[in-house]
């Protein structure tokens, strides 16, 4: 008995990796094709997150800057359309820059996304006036302490060229310190490391952020500080925020399938030390 | 269905699911068709890129600025008055004056520029030091102050972990003011946080949580001043914002931070004017019409009224705004004389006695406060008061928790009666002031009342530990009496029951988590010491400052790995938008692998 559970894990050890890729494409397409409504709990950090959103009085200004490209996209998109919807749903005043050259066309489905939505539809929201997309600028750091000085001067038009100047809902925001709130969605560098530590202090800025899954462990420290108010990393965060918001989207269907492959990499590491620590004795 | 196969859309699709397979077939083995959509990505990416630098950070950033464009130069000139209007659309500008516009500070970049490219050159190289230097040196100077300012202080700052897990109980506590009722939260949640912010630099707390209780405080007052001074209400498109609002603009930011009071806004609004001196005459129906006459007709509701076709104006403006139930709102507007009308429902005791104010409401706050000043302001009409009305104000005053300033005016009103006119004016002063006295002192009691409250929430009956008990007797209160406070408030359901077990253990993890951390940087810091041998002591901590490090690197790998996995979720749920197109490229390319291996193996 004891030398064929050898062999089997001997086997196992020896097993062709592309097994194992398999295994996880199934675990990944299963709950994304027969959707199971796994619970999960909304983190603190993303609460926080929400909560600051919620504190703000009706009106006030958010700048959101979407420092982020398709390559973070299943991460940070859900999170950017709800937090449109979110805002917007508040009443909030949105201005949105990007300091990634990929990130206008997604801001613009994310904004669009919103508008239609049945709770949003109603309110009439107009460009310029609610919201609006100044698009990208270069300039990693300089851009951020520029804004920080004269919004206006670094992005003098905003995305769809129209001057800064003239556009209504600018008037109330000539540098970073004018908004009630910065939220920055970020998918690597030039991102949330960037801002904490350029902007955040320099300028006062009470700020949070959403980033990808391998950026989280770098952003925590600054949440633990409170330099960021709340903190969503990764598809969880995400679908945290959409749970919080009340919109279960990408992100929250996802995560059957987000665990399903945790689950499997759990087991093959938990099989893997199991199958070696036994054969080990027998190879010497 | 057949249409939208032969559409260019279907072709996009087709084309995406296939790329993205052709590249997730690599996980089976290199192939052809990995290494042409490899290349694809590449060489798309690099097309991406360039034309991207040209039109995003070249052409506007350093061309545009040598030779500015066409219509640049034209509105420089129309400026400078070199061209006339009518000729602004078909001015010829020839390339010499573009270049003579063009701003000659860029040649220094441009030239700098040049030089990098000298890198490639053996003989010239070291010319591309110059522009490397320039660049480090910039940088160099941006990153101290952000390493200094943005990272090191604040961090340093963070580490420093207090043990007593205060910030626990003070994260119950500002969840519990989050949890009370609806119609309480509007003002009641953003005092509660100043005074819990209090709270916490009473208790020598100057913690993370004290300062973002106090500055989502603060941010909610100025959104209070700002809604009253009818700032969020500016953003028509095109709006000419007229000298008079400007300043009224800059004057308000002034008073705003400073956080003066509500006059001294209203003061600001109009102008810098004193209130006395405003007068609103002429058609109602012309005001509103530019944003800064919102905030005139703001402020003056609490002064003189002269017209009643603005005094009606005003009420139909105003009263919904007021807070009252939408049945007593209608009531006040039937009156000819609008916002006055309030006073006059109240004196003729329109208002039901059934009938619920909100008083909650900012709006209906400032009903009273106007109410005080109407009678402050006129004191001659205080005759009109019936001792039963009164008796009613300084109930529904009592009610909204202004009992100092209700006092105060029950106490005064009958002076005034006795006064001749000439005593009045200066009796009214002294009122006003005695009343703003007796507001601020009030308020602040209030605040403390509603500390010990929640004190007492957390602690009684069975007091969490001792220092809650010193807070109550530093305030002068008996423990045991807060004690029945507050399983009255629970009963009334006003506050979320707590779990003192709960909060205990939430502060027990805190203290062990900061102890941890504590424990994990000194043995790692210990691990990285390499002057001494690890040996003995040594030895032992710096094997503890490893398993820390082997800790956070596994937890820093657990986020990657689920990284990968969400980005894998992403590009399954590309495919997944469109399955039959997924299936038939998924087919596709497992043939043409299939062919290429046979091919493969033949040769």
């Amino acid at each position: 008995m004891k030398a064929l559970l050898l062999r089997a894990l001997g086997r196992f050890l020896a097993l062709d990796r592309r097994w194992i890729f398999l295994l996880m494409a199934l675990c990944i397409v299963t709950p994304l094709i027969l959707p199971i409504g796994l619970p999960f709990t909304p983190d603190p950090a993303v609460r926080n997150l929400h909560r600051a959103i919620e504190d703000l009085p009706e009106g006030s200004v958010v700048l959101v800057s979407c420092d982020y490209d398709p390559g973070s996209k299943p991460e940070l998109q859900p999170f950017t359309e709800a937090l449109f919807r979110h805002l917007f749903r508040r009443k909030l005043k949105v201005v949105v820059s990007c300091l990634w050259a990929g990130a206008p066309p997604l801001v613009n489905q994310a904004i669009a996304q919103a508008l239609e939505a049945e709770d949003i539809r109603p309110l009439g929201l107009k460009d310029k006036v609610d919201y609006v997309n100044l698009g990208y600028k270069d300039g990693r750091q300089l851009v951020m302490l520029g804004m920080g000085e004269n919004i206006h001067s670094t992005f003098p038009k905003s995305n769809d060229g129209t001057p800064v100047s003239q556009i209504p809902l600018m008037q109330r925001m000539r540098k970073l310190g004018d908004s009630q709130l910065f939220v920055n969605v970020s998918g690597g560098s030039p991102g949330t490391k960037e801002w904490v530590e350029t902007a955040q202090g320099r300028f006062g800025l009470r700020m949070v952020a959403a980033c990808t899954a391998v950026m989280a462990p770098d952003n925590i420290p600054y949440y633990e500080a409170g330099q960021l108010l709340g903190l969503a990393g990764g598809m969880k965060g995400s679908a945290d925020y959409e749970q919080l918001v009340g919109l279960p989207g990408s992100a929250t269907r996802g995560m059957a399938a987000q665990s399903f492959g945790h689950l499997l990499i759990i087991a093959f590491i938990a099989l893997g030390n199991v199958a070696f620590f036994m054969t080990r004795g027998r190879k010497r | 269905m057949l249409d939208w196969l032969f559409s260019v859309e279907a072709l996009g699709a087709f084309l995406t699911c296939f790329a993205t397979l052709m590249i997730f077939s690599f996980l089976y083995r290199d192939n052809p068709f990995y290494k042409f959509a490899e290349h694809v990505f590449v060489g798309v990416s690099t097309g991406y890129g360039i034309v991207l630098m040209w039109f995003q950070i070249l052409r506007p950033n350093l061309l545009d600025r040598l030779v500015p464009p066409v219509d640049a130069v034209r509105q420089q000139l129309f400026r400078a008055g070199e061209l006339a209007p009518e000729a602004y659309a078909t001015a010829p500008i020839s390339m010499g004056q573009r270049l003579a516009h063009g701003q000659f500070i860029y040649y220094v970049f441009l030239t700098l520029g040049v030089l990098m490219l000298f890198k490639i050159s053996r003989k010239f190289h070291w010319l591309s030091r110059w522009p490397l230097a320039y660049v480090i040196g910039a940088f160099a100077g941006i990153q101290i102050i952000q390493a200094a300012q943005g990272a090191l202080v604040p961090q340093l700052e963070a580490t420093m972990k207090d043990f007593s897990g205060r910030e626990t109980l003070a994260t119950w506590m500002a969840d519990s003011c989050r949890a009370l009722p609806a119609a309480e939260l509007p003002t009641r949640r953003a005092e509660q946080a100043g005074w819990i912010a209090d709270w916490m630099k009473a208790l020598g707390a100057d913690s993370v949580q004290a300062l973002r209780a106090g500055e989502a405080w603060q941010t909610e007052q100025e959104g209070r001043l700002n809604d009253v001074a009818g700032l969020s209400s500016l953003e028509e498109p095109g709006a000419d914002l007229p000298a008079a609002f400007k300043r009224m603009r800059q004057e308000q930011a002034r008073v705003v931070a400073r956080d003066a009071d509500f006059e001294a806004l209203l003061c600001a609004a109009a102008g810098g004017r004193p209130l006395d001196s405003l007068r609103l005459d002429g058609d109602a129906a012309a005001w509103g019409t530019a944003p800064w006459q919102d905030a005139l007709l703001l402020a003056a509701t609490t002064v003189w009224l002269e017209s009643p076709a603005t005094r009606q104006a005003l009420g139909q403006r105003f009263a919904p705004g007021l807070g009252l139930p939408t049945p007593i709102a209608a009531e006040a507007l039937a009156y000819p004389e609008g916002h006055v009308s309030l006073v006059q429902l109240l004196k003729a005791e329109a208002f039901p006695q059934s009938a619920k104010l909100d008083w909650s409401l900012p709006g209906t706050r400032k009903l009273a406060d106007s109410l005080l000043s109407d009678v402050n302001a006129r004191p001659e009409r205080l005759a009109e008061w019936k001792p039963a009305q009164l008796e009613d104000l300084l109930k529904r005053l009592k009610t909204a928790g202004i009992t100092g300033s209700a006092a105060a005016l029950d106490a005064r009103l009958r002076v005034f009666e006795t006064l001749p006119e000439p005593g009045r004016t200066q009796a009214r002063g002294e009122f006003l002031a005695f009343w703003k006295e007796g507001v601020t002192r009030e308020l602040r009691d209030l605040r403390q009342t509603w500390l010990l409250h929640t004190i007492a929430l957390h602690t009684a009956p069975d007091p969490l530990s001792s220092f809650s008990r010193e807070e109550l007797k530093a305030f002068g209160q008996d423990p045991a009496a807060w004690a029945s406070t507050h399983g009255a408030l629970d009963t009334n359901g006003a506050r979320p029951a707590v779990s003192v077990a709960k909060v205990r253990t939430g502060m027990a993890v805190e203290i062990l988590s900061n102890l941890l951390v504590l424990v994990g940087v000194c043995a790692g810091i210990f691990y990285f010491f390499f002057s001494k041998k690890h040996t003995g002591a040594l030895g032992v901590v710096s094997k503890v400052g490893i398993a820390f490090l082997m800790m956070s690197f596994g937890a820093s790998f657990g986020y990657t790995v689920m990284g990968r996995i969400s980005l894998a979720i992403g590009r399954f749920q590309d495919l997944l938008a469109w399955p039959w197109m997924a299936g038939t490229a998924l087919i596709v390319l497992v043939v043409a692998l299939a062919v290429e291996s046979r091919r493969a193996r033949q040769s």
